[in-house]
């Protein structure tokens, strides 16, 4: 039987993954609410955020001022396309925004290493880098096709998946990287030895949760972003342009997945295969709540954490097979709850 | 011969000659691509009842596993390895396919992603069994005669001959009864239970065939090789696999068969090309793959042979025989026994009671007008009686025996307002579909040939039932080329299939032009005067009084009227809950 202090240990190391899932859970929540994009490749957010702090950490351009580069620059492209009979001055508008983002891509981080910024600029300079590739994803893959099915996007973003991973792989390398903490330091219960970094994970995803909560039931924008999730349709009537709702959502959502990335860092190894399967876990943590609700996406990741870490102590070899399974029970648990309301369930 | 059995045929000689005559890395390329063309064929398989799996690859894993473990344990023959590997992956199927068998749509194929990486985490940790990550090594190669089939010439045909195999029997079934099913299953579940099709077990079973084929995959794939490791059954296995039924189109054997050609051949160029360029170049794959996806998902959704497959749809020879028996004409002369006795029904959505003790009865030879003002409950009402509502008070008896009993919904068919018609499928195709529950050829009929006399049979009586309705000249156009008059004439024609004792038709008339709906008018009093015991709900008053010998009135839930037409015509309670009277309080 596992003792107090290792179920203290066990409990810390579930919760501080756990609000890591919990951020992704909500950032993929928020897209599939606003656009129906289910985001295979949202973890992959969080690890470019990691990998690009270890760029910054170095002193080194990151590759993701590459992946800003091109992603302005296409989508530059494809708005001048649009706009080529709208005059001279409506086709250098996007091409002059899209050249100027490419620039600040390379500039801030230059700018970073040469004033060797503190470890909390690179870290903002990361996770802002991160969220400016939501936008882009959202332009260049789901765009073109509005109204495909749920299942033409999963299929999509798992392709955007294989692209930003096998582009991670060429820019930072097959090995992994390490990043020092935030903060470093720990505090000691007894003989359970906690990390500042875990404890400002768990802090930092309190405070973005609140400030989350502020936005949409305070702020215009949150409240047009809900107005999408509510009724697509209803929100295009009322004004609210829905592809600049679907950007604004995986602009928000891989920021949160950027938060998550760079909080995490320091505490398990930085590779390129990491966000795939973080981004899973955050997803099996949402679907507590079959997608639809914040609250449930927070309680699922954290949930997911706590049973990752159990199922370490039990078996560390089976730990994911068994976290992953999770789903299973959970969506059954969704159905039947479902079912007992009489609501049809289908999309 | 039909134009795809010639295709067949042309890609087997194609294989046979480079794998005899051309250079032995030929063959290896072919070997390799015949095992992933069957684990593409498995998606597409899939795919045909409206599933995605995004780990599939994991089948295969178990198929390889279980093969390579029973030949290495007990020394049997790798044949038989193979067929215990089928029996695995299948179980497995069943287990999972059970278990999330009432989850729909995304939320299926997500599972299928957790569980394809579950699986491949437990292949790399269950190390005592699989070797772990370093893998397998000196699995048995087939042998046939004492000769050994390892090498990549006879593999190249094996393989490919299996892959063949699996073309030629998709092509075989999609046109058979069951394939006729798996598409109405795919597009219109409602529409697929209402003619006694369970949507749940195809389902089901479609994932445990496709599941073995994946299988199938790895047992070859195990014995090819002689070596496993767990890699190869990961996502990145299972997202090459979705790949070749993606780019061919989802739907499509040959489709699948060309997505091979394009995703192998991709590979090999890759592999070929870029060591060349850099030295990391293995690590570029899935890159490469992953823009290949979004171009293919982005510029030709539905795939690149869907269009070949749509135009193949509509030529080609169709099974003729002598027509099913008709009830029309042999019926008996109207004025007869009641046949249909809705006694007390009532439903209730959350507080609002939708019918209340609603009680009539239909009688052989009728035609029976169901009416009733905006929310007065016709649909519902409608819903009862066809079977769709299940989950209501009081009985619904035909003949006196309730009609929850599938013999007797059997002997009722139904038309649809919103049509419910399999749009890539021929008219003829979506009116045979009406006669599922009167024949009971299965898969392995339509595999081995034996159903001919039954499809003859069914594709005469389609024709008779087209006729009637008066588009004999369309049966081989695509339902997506028709008019909604036509679409509406279709769906009555997929009625008549069943041969029903009941024809109900549902707002039949609802937004159609005035030739359509003259066309739709004599359509029903002809089959009135065949014999033809008939429900109309109709919003269009003129249509019900001209139609109708009987007119049922609901208003609020409630039945208020049950005279002839005229009678009901001048009922003042009718009146007033059409047109209200001039002191209304409520």
């Amino acid at each position: 039987m596992a003792s107090l202090d290792t179920l203290l240990f066990l409990g810390v190391d579930g919760l501080t993954s756990g609000a890591v899932y919990a951020l992704l859970g909500l950032g993929i929540v928020l897209i599939y609410l606003v656009t129906r994009v289910i985001n295979i490749a949202h973890g992959d957010f969080a690890m470019l955020a990691a990998m690009t702090l270890v760029s910054l950490e170095h002193g080194q351009l990151p590759g993701t001022s590459y992946l800003l580069a091109a992603g302005a620059l296409l989508w530059g492209a494809l708005a001048a396309w649009s706009a080529r009979r709208h005059g001279a001055l409506a086709i250098a508008r996007p091409c002059l925004g899209a050249l100027a983002v490419a620039a600040l891509g390379f500039a801030l981080p230059l700018a970073l290493a040469a004033m060797q910024a503190p470890a909390v600029l690179n870290a903002a300079l990361a996770v802002l880098m991160v969220a400016a590739l939501g936008p882009m994803f959202h332009r260049l893959a789901i765009e073109p096709i509005p109204r495909a099915s749920v299942l033409v996007y999963i299929i999509v973003t798992l392709g955007m998946h294989l692209i930003l991973q096998g582009l991670a792989l060429q820019l930072w390398g097959p090995q992994a990287h390490s990043v020092a903490p935030l903060l470093s330091g720990s505090l000691a219960i007894g003989v359970v030895v906690i990390s500042h970094q875990s404890l400002l994970v768990l802090g930092i995803t309190v405070l973005l949760v609140a400030a989350l909560y502020a936005g949409f039931n305070h702020t215009l924008s949150g409240k047009a972003l809900r107005a999408c999730a509510v009724n697509r349709t209803g929100a295009d009537l009322c004004g609210i342009e829905v592809a600049s709702a679907g950007r604004r959502a995986f602009g928000l959502g891989a920021g949160l997945a950027a938060v998550a990335g760079v909080l995490i860092a320091p505490l398990v190894g930085v590779h390129y295969e990491m966000g795939f399967l973080i981004g899973l876990k955050g997803f099996v943590g949402a679907t507590l709540g079959g997608l639809l609700s914040y609250p449930a996406a927070i309680v699922g990741g954290v949930l997911i954490g706590g049973f990752e870490s159990a199922f370490s102590y039990l078996s560390s070899a089976y730990r994911d097979a068994l976290v992953f399974l999770l789903i299973i029970p959970i969506l059954l648990l969704q159905t039947a709850r479902l079912k007992r309301r009489g609501v049809a369930h289908e999309h | 011969m039909s134009i795809e059995t010639r295709g067949l045929l042309a890609v087997a000689a194609l294989v046979a000659l480079v794998s005899l005559a051309g250079a032995e890395f030929y063959a290896s390329v072919l070997a390799t691509m015949g095992i992933y063309a069957l684990l593409g064929l498995s998606l597409v398989i899939l795919a045909l009842s409206g599933q995605v799996s995004l780990g599939h690859a994991a089948f295969m894993g178990l198929g390889a596993y279980a093969s390579a473990l029973l030949v290495a344990r007990t020394g049997l023959p790798p044949a038989v390895g193979l067929l215990a590997g089928l029996g695995v992956s299948g179980a497995a199927a069943w287990l999972i396919g059970s278990a999330t068998s009432s989850l729909r749509g995304h939320f299926l194929a997500l599972t299928t992603l957790a569980w394809g990486i579950a699986l491949a985490v437990c292949f790399r940790a269950a190390g005592d069994w699989t070797g772990g990550a370093s893998g397998l090594a000196g699995i048995a190669p087939f042998t046939l005669f004492g000769v050994s089939l390892s090498a990549p010439r006879p593999m190249a045909m094996l393989s490919w001959g299996c892959a063949l195999l699996v073309v030629f029997a998709v092509l075989r079934v999609q046109r058979s009864r069951t394939g006729r099913a798996l598409g109405a299953v795919r597009q219109q579940e409602l529409m697929a239970e209402s003619f006694g099709i369970s949507v749940s077990r195809m389902r089901l079973w479609t994932f445990v065939v496709s599941a073995m084929v994946a299988g199938w995959a790895g047992g070859l794939y195990a014995h090819y090789l002689g070596f496993i490791s767990p890699s190869p059954f990961d996502l990145s296995g299972s997202i090459k696999g979705l790949m070749i039924a993606v780019v061919g189109g989802e739907l499509s054997a040959l489709g699948a068969l060309a997505g091979t050609g394009i995703v192998e051949g991709l590979n090999w160029v890759l592999q070929a090309v870029l060591p060349a360029v850099s030295s990391s170049a293995s690590s570029l794959e899935p890159l490469f793959y992953g823009v290949l996806i979004i171009t293919v998902m982005l510029f030709f959704p539905e795939g690149l042979w869907t269009r070949v497959d749509r135009v193949l749809a509509t030529r080609g020879a169709r099974p003729n025989g002598t027509a099913l028996n008709s009830r029309l004409n042999t019926a008996p002369a109207p004025g007869g026994e009641p046949v249909l006795d809705v006694d007390q029904v009532g439903v209730s959505f959350g507080g609002v009671k939708a019918l209340d003790g609603v009680s009539f009865r239909l009688y052989a030879g009728e035609v029976l007008g169901l009416i009733g003002p905006n929310g007065a409950g016709k649909s519902t009402c409608f819903d009862v009686i066809s079977g769709v509502n299940e989950r209501h008070a009081g009985q619904v008896r035909l003949h006196g025996e309730p009609l929850a009993q599938a013999r007797a919904r059997g002997r009722l068919a139904r038309s649809f307002q919103h049509t419910r018609l399999l749009e890539d499928r021929t008219v003829l195709d979506n009116v045979m579909l009406g006669a599922f529950r009167r024949t009971r050829n299965g898969v392995l009929a339509a595999v081995f040939g034996r159903d001919t006399r039954d499809e003859g049979a069914i594709a005469a009586s389609a024709r008779d039932c087209l006729a009637r309705v008066g588009l004999a000249e369309g049966a081989q156009r695509l339902v997506e080329t028709l008019s909604l008059g036509e679409r509406r004439l279709v769906e009555v024609a997929r009625a008549l299939m069943a041969d029903p004792e009941v024809l109900l038709l549902d707002e039949p008339a609802a937004g159609l032009r005035r030739a359509d709906r003259e066309r739709l008018v004599a359509l029903i009093r002809a089959l009135h005067a065949q014999g033809c015991t008939i429900v109309l709900v109709e919003h269009d008053m003129d249509i019900v009084m001209a139609l109708a010998t009987r007119v049922v009135v609901l208003d609020r839930g409630r039945l208020i009227a049950d005279a002839a037409p005229a009678a009901v015509r001048r009922d003042p309670r009718v009146i007033e809950a059409y047109l209200g009277t001039g002191d209304e309080t409520c």
